[in-house]
């Protein structure tokens, strides 16, 4: 039955933006990583409880809206150099520009996909630990009886903390793409990788 | 009250003091626990204090390489993989979308709660055999909650007194005596496991009640597990989907995910704390004070204090048992703000420093005697101050 257990651990993968909406108290923003998490979310929070942009005609503005806001938060760059490893010293600077468009996308896709799945799960935020430019977020998040432990790790870019991954029940997410992308590579090299990316990401029903 | 009149030798209530002295322990030392977060990984610490690594990659995990490496059983498994997707789409996935439909979340949920509660004795055992005390009273007392007051275990009232489940199975614990994984195995039916996580989940299979309760027929443990897979899968529906649809080779997603979460559940990273003997001692000081009880006929236990609640004949500060750790922090300008707060209460903290192999932690903490009730209180003094995080430690 372990199958069970680990595949309700996987479920948390895909509430982790229905997580950020969870919290609601936010007070005014400051230098700290948490601090800047929470406004974002409140951000986040009140486009998404805005009624005018419910309508039909107005999903796309709303995406919109919402994608600007998750791309002040998440590093997309680094956390795709990450994924790549080694190899994202052999590829052209433009090939790097596309592999950072295309990896951004499938993230967006596994975390914000589940946006309209919303349904009441809380997060709750722990400590936030700072060392010069990198810094950590423990939180927890609790849907129905059961609740998860999430890591957020953030590094400064610009008097900005960006999330450069995140664990959940100590899976990382950018480990996890990259031991994926490697087992590509090894198969059918960058070219391969870039292609099933390329395909994957032009099957996504809807593209944020 | 005369002692000899007390009902010593009346089992039922010996019983019943036990698990009610369980029940009163256990909520108290959770909830206040909950604010301080996780308890802090190693790597992840390493990772905090590493300095910007060429190129900007970050070596996320060191263990890629063996990762890669312990799967000599690849081409067996991904056919099994293989399986179990068609298993999923084909029979499983159509008949948990109909069930989805006709039974409410609420009642599906319950029903796994009740399949989880059948579940105690294996979270009990193992977490008897890791030597978690505290985890053992936790599942104990959940059990007694949610099969009373949850009737039948449908409902987890538990969690509302603020006791989790305590997620043990045997191959975490032979992971924790340091036994290695093996190769990995992708079952067919049961997914993900290795060598280790197979032979665990034999061994728990002896623990769990459903298989003797239904083995003598077979037919009754295919319809019983199924019921039980079905039900589990009709509250994720979709998560399987988005999690395929989002990597690029499922098979090798699936199997770091399953080595990377059954590391963190090894090493406890998502439970609140670490379970350790300080459980253990408060949990012998409780029974101590409870047979106090008992034997002084009826009469409190608990020791006497003066009008300004320091003990009678024990409070000298640098004989505390017992301290309340105010917060941990990383920066030296907050340890000191916050001492300063605290002495504007006249409260006069210590620090303590967490060596770390290139940096320190320092956690505030203030004495509080060697009595745990008295620790107890003086924490929650503290929480309605405003220092939700603090709680009791031993030193």
């Amino acid at each position: 039955m372990k199958h069970l257990f680990f595949a309700r651990r996987i479920t948390t993968f895909f509430v982790i933006i229905s997580a950020l909406f969870g919290f609601c108290s936010v007070s005014a923003s400051s230098d700290t990583p948490l601090d800047q998490m929470k406004t974002s979310v409140e951000k986040l929070l009140e486009i998404l409880s805005d009624d005018q942009l419910k309508t039909p005609e107005m999903q796309s503005e709303r995406k919109k809206r919402v994608v600007s806001v998750v791309d002040g938060i998440f590093d997309f760059h680094g956390m795709a150099r990450s994924s790549l490893a080694k190899e994202w010293q052999k590829i052209s600077a433009e090939d790097q520009k596309e592999f950072v468009d295309l990896f951004s996308k499938l993230i967006k896709q596994r975390y914000i996909g589940k946006i309209d799945a919303y349904d009441g799960q809380k997060v709750v935020f722990g400590k936030e630990i700072i060392r010069g430019e990198r810094a950590l977020i423990y939180s927890t998040l609790q849907d129905n009886s059961s609740s998860y432990s999430m890591v957020y790790f953030l590094k400064k870019n610009q008097d900005k903390w960006l999330i450069i991954n995140m664990k959940i029940e100590n899976v990382s997410l950018v480990a996890n793409y990259r031991s994926d992308f490697s087992s590509i590579i090894r198969k059918d090299k960058y070219a391969g990788l870039v292609k099933m990316l390329k395909d994957k990401v032009s099957g996504f029903k809807e593209s944020w | 009250m005369n002692i000899y009149k007390l009902p010593r030798k009346n089992t039922s209530f010996w019983l019943f003091t036990i698990i009610i002295g369980l029940l009163l322990y256990c909520p108290n030392s959770f909830a206040t626990e909950a604010i301080s977060g996780g308890p802090e990984n190693l790597e992840d610490m390493e990772w905090l204090s590493s300095e910007e690594s060429s190129g900007g990659v970050e070596n996320w995990t060191a263990k890629d390489d063996t990762v890669l490496t312990a799967d000599p059983l690849e081409p067996v498994n991904r056919l099994f993989f293989h399986f179990n997707d068609k298993l999923y789409y084909w029979v499983l996935k159509p008949v948990a979308t109909v069930y989805s439909k006709v039974i409410p979340k609420d009642v599906r949920g319950s029903i796994r709660n009740c399949f989880d509660n059948l579940l105690t004795p294996v979270r009990v055992v193992n977490n008897l055999l890791q030597g978690k005390v505290k985890g053992t009273g936790v599942e104990l007392s959940r059990f007694v909650i949610n099969s009373t007051l949850g009737i039948y275990g449908f409902g987890d009232p538990a969690v509302e007194f603020g006791l989790e489940p305590q997620s043990e199975d045997f191959g975490q614990t032979l992971g924790t005596y340091g036994i290695g994984r093996g190769v990995y195995i992708h079952w067919p039916v049961l997914g993900p496991s290795n060598i280790r996580d197979t032979i665990g989940l034999v061994a728990d299979s002896f623990l769990d009640p459903l298989a003797y309760i239904v083995s003598s027929e077979t037919f009754a443990t295919a319809a019983v597990y199924g019921g039980k897979k079905v039900n589990e899968i009709s509250l994720q529906l979709g998560d399987y989907e988005l999690f395929k649809e989002t990597s690029l080779d499922p098979y090798t997603a699936v199997r770091d995910a399953y080595q990377q979460y059954r590391e963190g559940q090894i090493k406890d990273l998502s439970s609140k704390e670490k379970d350790n003997s300080k459980h253990a001692r408060a949990a012998v000081k409780m029974g101590l004070v409870a047979g106090n009880y008992m034997l002084n006929g009826g009469r409190s236990g608990f020791p006497q204090y003066h009008e300004d609640d320091s003990i009678v004949g024990e409070s000298a500060v640098d004989e505390s048992t017992y301290f309340i750790q105010v917060g941990t922090f990383s920066d030296p300008d907050q340890v000191d703000k916050v001492i300063d707060e605290l002495s504007s209460i006249k409260i006069n903290p210590v620090v303590k420093v967490y060596e770390r192999e290139d940096y320190s932690i320092f956690g505030v903490q203030v004495a509080a005697g060697t009595n745990f009730y008295m620790a107890k209180k003086q924490e929650i003094q503290l929480a309605a101050a405003g220092y939700n995080g603090a709680f009791v430690v031993t030193r």
